[in-house]
């Protein structure tokens, strides 16, 4: 055995944190893209509208939208209408007209059509070309819980023992971490290994609150898949009974949802079905009027929305969505805010509903919830940041790349420890090499992939049926290629090689942006239109980020074969193929 | 968001982290050359405590309890990885913006406390 408590908790760290580190790299680049997933979707339809610089206040706006629902023969027959405003708030760039088609048969939701609107004459914008078919933002959410090609509840169980070993690997760490308060500032550079672990550790205490509630929530998100015998022991293993749990649960913690079944905060449907009342299968048979036809019957609707603005403040709507009166449900208008003031994650927070008929105010469901489903709403709702406005956005983001950084020195760390030892006797074992050669596939390649996959966004014809796929085929291909290079040549030179290829494919993003859409930095900052700009702009420092490393590690090949040169002369062995 | 609020909530961050990290005996050498008097090392200390809690203030301000607690750890998380990099690369730099970052803090909570955190 391990001499001494700590001894024991610094072998568990290592062993779970190299064992698990690979797979969790790829969880926190994609998992970290997606405080960005909106801005992310947007630059990658380069034909959407730009920030509108005008911004009337939002009666007047949601009339011009409005107008559009009303007379536009393909929007009559829409279940529901939603009026985007534009403001400064996220993902509110433009003023848009959206209405829902009921779902076909065996489809989960209707398909959306958007119209944007030009805030200055009222007028539909017509787009020089449709907006393109994308993977967007939303796939790489999707893939840091779901991964990709293998089926998802085997993905959401490889992820699940990743991160609860990763949750290990954070509290051994902290036990193994001898001087946590005395280090707390420290970095010595171009000490070796004395650096390599000073940047670990400092890397790892600066986010360590984050880190903790990452993977702590992250588990929280698919609670049922990981302990599966915990419901089916005590209600039984038939699916009713399993309903039974769920409308159970819903009625003692005073939520309309479950927690723990999945990423799109998705319940089960049977149950919410039971609650909600929303299934369509009942009422069948008296069909309702269409929207169109009921709108007739609409109070003043903009005075609503001035009347709401007025208690909110200007550019405090996000959206106004009405729905048509069904199955004994009047029509209604419901008003959302454009920033959240909770961190819980809770759909239609502060949302106002009104009765489209009458104008009257519909009084929101009760407050009254549990307090285990305020904590676990509170833990994912801290994963999502769905609340944060921008700045705490980028403190998000900044945490995120922290704990890629994390990761990759941790990697890195461990052949950097065991390197010297192994260099001496001359024999560097498959193991050993196995890892090195790993660190560089996955650290190196994924960051090339990520590139490519904004590449393919690019290049990728408009127009092609199936380009979201092709999207995602691009960033494995990639990065695939890139690995199957670092796997065929030294350690050292695959490092050099593959860190230069990734910086130079997300430097050179923002200039293949210019020449292939009107959506560059030089139309995107004229505009102010920050937040399509800043995507191009962390292209760039992430390119200059991985360009500095691979100088790095370009500076550390020459002086090895130097230092090779010299040790040669005096008969050593040692080659640089080797290293 | 306001940019007061930011720019407040920044420099209190700094001046917390720079505080804390130079009153430990070996950052102040590795800044002054010298082993720090044990009053300045008591001012530098509760400097950094006094700013801490200020900074706390300034995101709960701006934010509300819950979010401002999220925007408050993020805040920290920037500014001790900031101060650990001036540290290594820029020593000299540290005590300077330190020097800077006290007064700029405290008036602007000044400004704050008086228009009532107004704009956010």
């Amino acid at each position: 055995m391990k001499a001494s408590f700590r001894q024991s908790m610094t072998w568990l760290h290592t062993w779970t944190g190299l064992v698990v580190g690979w797979v969790l790299f790829f969880v926190f680049v994609t998992g970290t893209a997606s405080y960005a997933t909106q801005e992310i979707t947007r630059w990658m339809q380069p034909e959407r509208p730009m920030q509108s610089l005008l911004v009337p206040d939002a009666a007047t706006q949601f009339d011009m939208a409005y107008q559009q629902l009303r007379s536009l023969p393909q929007s009559q027959q829409a279940q529901s209408w939603t009026v985007n405003l534009a403001s400064d708030a996220r993902n509110s760039s433009a003023l848009s007209a959206s209405w829902t088609a009921a779902p076909e048969p065996g489809e989960r939701r209707g398909r959306t059509e958007t119209l944007y609107m030009d805030t200055s004459s009222g007028q539909p914008i017509e787009l020089a070309e449709p907006v393109r078919e994308t993977a967007g933002g939303r796939a790489l959410l999707r893939m840091h819980y779901a991964l990709h090609y293998i089926p998802a509840d085997t993905a959401i169980l490889i992820v699940g023992l990743c991160t609860m070993l990763m949750l290990v690997a954070i509290v051994t760490g902290v036990v193994a971490h001898k001087k946590i308060i005395k280090d707390f500032f420290t970095y010595r550079q171009q000490k070796g290994l004395r650096s390599w672990l000073d940047a670990h550790n400092l890397i790892s205490v600066s986010a360590l609150p984050f880190y903790l509630m990452i993977t702590y929530s992250g588990l929280l998100f698919f609670l049922y898949s990981y302990m599966p015998l915990a419901v089916p022991l005590t209600y039984g293993f038939e699916p009713e009974n399993r309903d039974a749990y769920y409308s159970e649960l819903m009625t003692q913690t005073g939520s309309g949802r479950v927690l723990g079944l999945g990423g799109g905060g998705g319940g089960p449907r049977q149950a919410q079905t039971e609650q909600g009342g929303r299934s369509g299968r009942e009422g069948r048979s008296v069909r309702p009027l269409p929207l169109g036809q009921q709108a007739e019957q609409f109070t003043d609707l903009s005075a609503l929305v001035a009347q709401t603005e007025e208690l909110w403040g200007k550019g405090q709507i996000r959206s106004v969505t009405i729905t048509p009166a069904a199955r004994g449900q009047a029509a209604q208008l419901q008003i959302t805010p454009a920033y959240a003031d909770t961190i819980r994650r809770s759909r239609g927070a502060g949302t106002l509903s009104f009765n489209a008929q009458t104008a009257q105010a519909i009084a929101a469901s009760p407050a009254d919830v549990a307090a285990a489903e305020v904590f676990g709403s509170s833990m994912l709702g801290l994963h999502e940041g769905l609340f944060a406005d921008s700045w705490l956005r980028w403190l998000y983001l900044v945490s995120g790349l922290l704990g890629c950084a994390m990761i990759a020195t941790g990697l890195v760390l461990w052949t950097v420890k065991r390197r010297p030892k192994l260099a001496k006797t001359g024999e560097y074992e498959a193991g050993h090499q196995l890892v090195e050669k790993l660190n560089v596939a996955t650290i190196a390649g994924l960051s090339f992939g990520l590139a490519a996959y904004f590449w393919a966004n690019r290049l990728i014809p408009a127009d092609l049926a199936g380009r979201q796929q092709w999207e995602i085929h691009s960033l494995f291909l990639a990065w695939g290629a890139l690995a199957l290079y670092s796997f065929s040549r030294p350690v050292f030179i695959a490092w050099r090689d593959s860190l230069s290829l990734a910086a130079a494919a997300f430097l050179l993003l923002p200039l293949l942006n210019a020449l292939t859409t009107e959506r560059h930095l030089g139309q995107t900052l004229w505009q102010q239109d920050w937040a399509l700009a800043s995507v191009d702009l962390v292209f760039i420092l992430l390119g200059l980020m991985l360009g500095w490393a691979a100088v790095k590690v370009q500076r550390k090949l020459g002086q090895t074969k130097h230092n090779t040169a010299t040790r040669n002369r005096t008969a050593t062995v040692a080659s640089a193929e080797v290293l | 968001m306001d940019l007061l609020l930011l720019f407040a909530i920044l420099t209190s961050a700094y001046v917390a982290m720079a505080a804390l990290g130079l009153s430990m005996d070996k950052h102040f050498e590795q800044v002054f050359g010298t082993e720090p008097k044990a009053f300045y090392q008591r001012l530098l200390q509760s400097a950094g405590w006094l700013y801490l809690l200020l900074t706390l203030w300034f995101c709960i301000q701006g934010w509300q309890l819950a979010i401002g607690f999220v925007v408050w750890f993020g805040t920290l998380t920037l500014m001790q990885g900031s101060f650990a990099l001036l540290l290594t690369y820029q020593q000299r730099l540290t005590s300077v913006l330190l020097w800077a970052a006290v007064p700029l803090a405290t008036l602007s909570a000044v400004l704050l406390w008086t228009s009532g955190f107004k704009s956010d």
